[in-house]
């Protein structure tokens, strides 16, 4: 009886989660099908998955004044191709890496002496340092946007590289989460570091980093992920000049103007933006779990 | 090699008094053990020493140079820790190698792959693997150096943490507990490894441990620490058989010493439960004193009147040693009596007994715990 009620319990446990799981899916699942679709499809509803792949006529390319043979293409290359063509996408998927990897290397380089000083060493004011840690994690980026964007254009520095990465160098997340883990490395370790001749600088280079790798790839994810897909903060500091460009803002280029959206090169410049990230997440998954789990999140 | 002089040293952490200004001379080359209860400082004392940790006052001379203000790293001096404190990272040549290339290389030579670019790094790294290859050599762990601690034994592990500090050659060693992680058995193999390693280097040990049998079989002398003070500094027989203080005799012993509560008279003459024994101390007034006796030096006896009575509880066989735990009127202690198993006949659980003990064998303490003497009467058998 017992063992019948527990796994029905289990069974619903179950069917909570695939729900849970199928509501996550289900945006990249439409965003999938629909680089795959021709317009008409997708205006209809029709094509299944993967539509149905038939020949299509594109419209554009016959206002060119090109001959409709020479404009008759298949959906799937079509959206592919027109992601790449109609904005510069390899240029913004740059942009990205170059931004999100700059952030992350000055987050590492800030916030691993950072919390090594807050987790290992004593010093007057310790507590209260860290409790300003606290306090900002609870300060949402939106309500700091505007007094940043102004100091940013009071320097002349709207519409640069530094714009897109210098206000995220200092990650108190980052700080709080490597203090954490920094607490679970025993101190006879740094104390037998002191001894064989190591400086705080090369405890915190040579002792704490490669102990902490696992956390600092859980904290890597997190923030590769964030700055990769925000559009909000490359929104605000980069006006007009498409050099600029992250992929994010790439994909408001395929915004419908006058000859409407273009959903099927949109949906597929998501899929491309979106790949790297799930491609490394598989690549990471174990250590990331790792990571969760050692800090203490999960 | 040198000498360790502590002077004055007194450390507190906050309101808290850790260690109440305590001087020490450690002679070179002596092996000596800083031994007591858990939570009396020792560790802290050690990591003074060290560099560690900076005393409240006071000073430490190593080789009769003030060092207060001295780097750990300057100081020369190696620590071997109860966790082992392995770079979890590093391979075992690495981790022995470690305070070679801290100490020998450049800054840049220490930074792999740049070290390549750098002249005469090569000489420098042929020394260090030199030197690394000969102490794990010693400490038969040639076989091992291409291993991560992950994936030693803590008795491989212990051996590592001993190879980084001998391979820099420092002018002391300060242990901590080194021991207290191993199984009971390698343990005993480990201290035998560890005193043969001090006759060999003919340095100056430091080594601190909670364990008064290590204590005792390792130290050429040993301080006993307690609560922060230093209560007495000897050799193993000086502390066993003339503890100052009767936290000390109870201490160091197993199984710990019988210890019997007593009163002085108005005439000086020690009384068990009423009884006089016979012998008195010079002050002659009623007070409560201690008497303690050590297992082996309480015997079976045929009932008289200075003879205690008592009942046996508990018989405990060894093999080749017995103990038997006997309760005695108006003492709240149960008292232990070390026999031979050939005579245990006759004696079973509930026995009624009497114990004697030879009035030299008994150590007296005032109610301050301070060791006061007696003056045995001619015939100083309490048993008579
Ligand atoms: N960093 C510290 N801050 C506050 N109290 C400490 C600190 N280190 C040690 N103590 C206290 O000092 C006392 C002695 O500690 P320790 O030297 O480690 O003892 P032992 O090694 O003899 O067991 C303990 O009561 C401990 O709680
Ligand atoms: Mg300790």
């Amino acid at each position: 009886m017992s063992i019948h009620r527990s796994s029905s319990n289990e069974a619903i446990k179950h069917l909570v989660l695939i729900i849970g799981a199928l509501i996550v899916i289900l945006p990249f699942y439409v965003m999938l099908s629909y680089s795959m679709k021709s317009p008409r499809e997708i205006e209809t509803n029709t094509g299944g998955f993967f539509g149905a792949q038939a020949p299509m006529i594109d419209e554009y390319c016959v206002k060119l004044g090109k001959t409709p043979e020479e404009c008759t293409t298949i959906p799937i290359i079509f959206n592919y191709t027109e992601a790449f063509k109609k904005a510069p996408l390899l240029r913004y998927l740059f942009n990205g890496v170059f931004v999100t990897l700059s952030i992350f290397l000055i987050q590492a380089l800030i916030s691993l002496p950072a919390a090594y000083a807050l987790s290992k060493l004593r010093w007057l004011g310790r507590d209260t340092v860290f409790a300003l840690v606290l306090f900002s994690l609870l300060i949402p980026v939106h309500a700091i946007a505007l007094p940043l964007y102004i100091m940013l254009a009071k320097v002349g520095l709207v519409n640069t590289y530094a714009a897109l990465i210098v206000p995220w160098t200092i990650s108190v997340f980052g700080i709080f989460l490597m203090r954490q883990f920094f607490r679970t490395v025993p101190d006879d370790l740094i104390d037998a570091a002191r001894l064989d001749g190591m400086t705080e600088y090369s405890i915190v280079w040579r002792v704490m980093l490669p102990t902490a790798i696992p956390a600092l790839l859980a904290f890597a994810i997190f923030s590769v992920v964030a700055h990769w897909n925000d559009y909000f903060w490359p929104r605000v500091v980069i006006t007009g000049n498409r050099d600029l460009f992250t992929p994010p803002l790439g994909l408001r280029e395929f915004k419908g103007d006058a000859d409407g959206s273009a959903w099927g090169p949109m949906m597929a410049t998501a899929t491309i933006i979106v790949t790297p990230l799930i491609v490394a997440f598989l690549l990471a998954q174990k250590k990331f779990v790792e990571g969760i789990t050692l800090t203490g999140m999960k | 090699m040198a000498s360790i002089s502590l002077r004055n040293i007194g450390k507190s952490f906050g309101q808290t008094n850790v260690i109440n200004r305590l001087g020490l001379d450690i002679a070179d080359g002596e092996f000596l053990t800083l031994v007591g209860p858990s939570g009396c400082g020792k560790s802290t004392l050690l990591r003074i020493i060290a560099g560690l940790e900076t005393p409240t006052e006071g000073d430490v001379l190593i080789d009769g140079k003030a060092s207060i203000k001295l780097r750990p790293s300057e100081r020369n001096l190696a620590m071997v820790f109860q966790s082992y404190a392995l770079y979890p990272h590093l391979s075992v040549y690495d981790n022995i190698a470690v305070p070679m290339r801290m100490r020998q290389f450049t800054r840049w030579q220490r930074i792999p792959f740049v070290r390549r670019l750098v002249k005469g790094t090569r000489s420098v790294s042929q020394d260090i693997d030199e030197k690394v290859k000969a102490v794990s050599e010693k400490l038969g762990l040639s076989p091992l150096l291409n291993r991560k601690p992950g994936e030693l034994s803590g008795g491989q592990k212990q051996r590592v943490a001993l190879g980084r500090a001998i391979v820099r050659d420092p002018v002391a060693f300060l242990f901590d507990e080194p021991l207290s992680n191993l199984d009971a058995k390698l343990r005993v193999h480990m201290r035998s490894e560890i005193i043969d390693l001090q006759r060999k280097l003919a340095s100056t040990f430091v080594y601190v441990t909670h364990d008064q049998a290590e204590a005792m079989t390792m130290s050429d002398r040993i301080a006993v620490m307690m609560q922060g003070d230093l209560i007495q500094v000897g050799t193993p027989e000086d502390i066993y058989l003339n503890p100052q203080d009767l936290r000390v005799a109870e201490f160091i012993g197993s199984p710990k010493i019988n210890v019997l509560s007593a009163m002085t008279n108005q005439f000086g003459q020690v009384c068990l439960n009423e009884t006089p024994v016979r012998f008195r101390i010079a002050d002659e007034s009623s007070t409560e004193i201690s008497i303690a006796v050590r297992p082996e030096s309480l015997f079976v006896c045929n009932p008289s009147p200075a003879a205690i009575p008592g009942q046996i509880k508990h018989i405990e066989y060894m093999g080749d040693q017995a103990y038997l735990y006997v309760d005695i009127e108006k003492q709240s202690q149960r008292i232990i009596i070390k026999v031979l198993p050939t005579q245990l006949a006759g004696y079973e659980i509930g026995s009624a007994i009497h114990v004697g003990f030879d009035a030299k064998d008994a150590l007296l303490f005032d109610q301050d715990g301070q060791r006061i003497y007696a003056t045995p009467s001619p015939r100083s058998v309490v048993n008579a």
